[in-house]
């Protein structure tokens, strides 16, 4: 999952990031609101973590002109406002979720992994695909009832996926999703990364789930028995 | 407590009822007055009758009682007799229309009315006169006194001085004056009742914008200071109430506004650097393996930071006006300022700031030497961070109208002049993103605090090259 981080306290962006991206998030970050504006229009993000206080354009104008633009991506407000007629304003101009500083971490990471899930229109925890089972909750995954230990950037891949099951996702939004600016666009980080998910979900009986489209991307679906 | 309705209806009452009552007295006494002289008229025509139908006859005085006017002096006939009496039964006045006359020659009477009977009228004291007098019949009634020569033939001596006396009852007269009496007081209540009612209903109606006004003062409260009382058809009495009141709730109004605004910036002030040592930590504990080197620096700072907010905080409440002991004595300027200036000076040159000092030898003012020294650590601190980078800073110390005055000026390309009078206020910065560190929007408050704590003032301008100008004056030696 794709993640835009506007936050004008350095420390803030750092630790915020750092924490999205031990959770397995693709992670930007910006101090100023034009910047952010930018980059949210720019690129396709899950969600957008904004704080309101920024310099440039403040959270509101940058979340007012998104809207009016029509971007529709999920947008947590960040912010040490913390009146009813804050919450309130924030939520009109289109926000999604409101969090007041100072935070819990835990509670920063749950509000944009719900978020992200309901960018893919899933609003319960647990993700089951035929006998794959991902509780993004625990970030524990399971096939055939056996617990598959994967790699943060390989739950986040898996995870991915399976939010846009039976859907055919191209190597860029894989990349752009998953790595953000880590990945050379020249690399084979998706394809080696897919091959080793594919090898982690093997079980003996279990039949393939993850499958290629070429020239197209790749597909998470259960095989019809 | 004191209702100025309820006075206004006593005291417009009073007012009412008093030239009332003195108008109804007045008039009383007048008809009383004419109708006691219309009285002594017809009682002098009698007694002129009486006076011109007396001659001397035969040596002797005779009143000739053929007119018809004499008739009254007659004694009550038989009908008339009875008919006074069945009045007297029914509680009416008996013989009311008697009247007597009694005339003496050198004090011994020489003729008396049928009237009288065996009755007599008091001799007068007087030759002429009127008085009231008690009659015959025992009824009041009033009486005059007449000197007159009565008619004699020719041929004979020069007729006596006569000395007569004509009474009759004043009975009507009196019921008159008690009916007038009586009317008089009527109409009096009657008005007295009609202004009882009216000038309430009249005081409520015309106090009516009143009422209004303190209704809506009794909604106004911290929530609704942007209500207005209006002003459009006031009364020229309540207008400049109205517009008074207006006023203090626009000065009311601000002052919440800010208090809003200081709690929200202190609110914003405080919950980011402890959001940051919230996340810091949170980081470290959740992924000890991929500890942040930074995490305790970080820590370290934040907990300095917010130091510095509540010890600036505490600054400015201390501050406050009250009992402080704030010293004066002369503290001369260069050093002091010398001094203030070491710790900013590599800060400056960092940012390539150029200082420029135009201070007299030997300037000195009239301070409390730790507050001054604050109040110009802050001065030039703010300089230092604020102005552009590559510019220039100055700081003068001279004589003005007004008298010595330190001034610290610098570029601020992006102030403007409804900037200035926020720029004193708690928390308050030019960047609403707060975004730089070490800054608490505290400085200048506490400078203002100081300068006014030490008795001087400390001012902002902005001139038309957009320099801002920060004068601490008030403090010169002049202040001794």
């Amino acid at each position: 999952m794709r993640v835009l981080l506007v936050e004008d306290s350095e420390r803030l962006r750092r630790t915020v990031g750092e924490a999205l991206k031990h959770s397995g998030y693709a992670v930007d970050a910006t101090a100023d609101g034009v910047d952010g504006l930018w980059l949210a229009q720019s690129n396709a993000y899950d969600v957008v973590v904004l704080d309101i206080m920024l310099p440039g354009l403040d959270g509101l104008g940058v979340l007012g002109a998104l809207r009016e633009s029509g971007n529709q991506v999920h947008v947590l407000l960040l912010t040490a406002k913390d009146t009813i007629g804050d919450r309130v304003a924030g939520l009109q101009r289109g926000a999604d979720d409101y969090l007041v500083k100072p935070f819990a971490l835990e509670e920063l990471l749950a509000r944009v992994q719900t978020l992200c899930r309901r960018a893919y229109g899933v609003k319960q925890p647990r993700i089951v695909v035929g006998d794959l089972e991902i509780d993004t909750v625990t970030k524990d995954v399971f096939r055939a009832g056996q617990p598959v230990r994967l790699k943060p950037r390989e739950y986040a891949l898996v995870e991915y996926l399976a939010l846009r099951r039976d859907e055919v996702v191209s190597r860029r939004d894989i990349e752009s999703h998953i790595y953000a600016d880590d990945a050379d666009p020249m690399s084979n980080v998706v394809d080696s990364a897919i091959s080793l998910l594919r090898k982690r979900l093997s079980l003996p009986g279990c039949g393939p789930i993850i499958h290629t489209r070429h020239g197209l991307g790749y597909i998470l679906k259960a095989e019809p028995q | 407590m004191t209702s100025i309705r309820g006075r206004l209806i006593r005291r417009l009452l009073a007012w009412f009822a008093l030239p009332l009552l003195c108008g109804e007295l007045g008039v009383f006494l007048m008809m009383r007055h004419a109708l006691v002289e219309q009285f002594d008229d017809a009682l002098r025509a009698k007694a002129l009758a009486i006076a011109t139908v007396t001659r001397v006859e035969d040596g002797l005085i005779k009143v000739s009682s053929a007119d018809r006017f004499m008739r009254e002096f007659d004694g009550p006939d038989e009908k008339r007799r009875d008919e006074s009496a069945r009045d007297e039964s029914n509680g009416g006045d008996a013989l009311i229309a008697s009247a007597f006359f009694q005339m003496w020659e050198d004090g011994k009477t020489v003729q008396r009315s049928e009237s009288l009977g065996s009755a007599t009228l008091a001799y007068p004291a007087s030759a002429y006169g009127f008085w009231d007098t008690a009659l015959p019949s025992r009824h009041q009634g009033r009486a005059m006194t007449f000197a007159f020569s009565p008619w004699t033939p020719r041929g004979q001596p020069p007729a006596v001085q006569l000395l007569l006396v004509v009474a009759s009852g004043r009975g009507e007269l009196d019921r008159t004056l008690e009916t007038l009496a009586g009317l008089l007081a009527a109409c009096g209540l009657v008005l007295l009742a009609a202004a009882s009612l009216g000038v309430p209903r009249v005081l409520r109606r015309e106090l009516g914008p009143l009422d209004a006004i303190t209704e809506q003062a009794v909604e106004i409260d911290a929530s609704t200071l942007a209500s207005r009382f209006g002003v459009d058809g006031l009364p020229s009495e309540l207008l400049p109430i109205a517009t008074r009141l207006n006023d203090l709730l626009s000065r009311l109004e601000r002052s919440f506004e800010r208090e809003r605004q200081f709690s929200a910036d202190l609110a914003h002030e405080l919950r980011t650097p402890i959001a940051e040592l919230r996340s810091v930590a949170e980081l470290a504990l959740k992924w000890p393996e991929s500890r942040d080197p930074r995490t305790d620096r970080d820590a370290l700072q934040i907990a300095i930071q917010m130091e510095g907010i509540v010890t600036g905080l505490l600054q400015l409440l201390r501050s406050e006006p009250g009992p402080n002991a704030v010293s004066r004595e002369l503290v001369v300027l260069e050093p002091l300022l010398q001094g203030v200036w070491g710790p900013l000076a590599d800060r400056a040159q960092a940012r390539d700031l150029r200082i420029m000092w135009r201070l007299p030898v030997g300037a000195v003012m009239h301070a409390d030497p730790a507050l001054l020294r604050s109040v110009v650590s802050n001065l030039l601190e703010n300089a230092v961070e604020y102005a552009p980078e590559h510019s220039a800073v100055e700081v003068t110390a001279c004589v003005e109208a007004t008298g010595f005055v330190v001034r610290v000026t610098n570029d601020a390309v992006d102030f403007s002049e409804d900037d200035l009078p926020r720029l004193f206020d708690r928390l308050w910065r030019r960047d609403p993103a707060r975004s730089t560190s070490g800054h608490y929007g505290l400085g200048l408050s506490i400078a203002r605090a100081f300068a006014h704590a030490m008795g001087g003032e400390l001012t902002a301008t902005l001139d038309p090259r957009s320099r801002l100008a920060l004068t601490l004056s008030g403090l010169g030696p002049e202040a001794h």
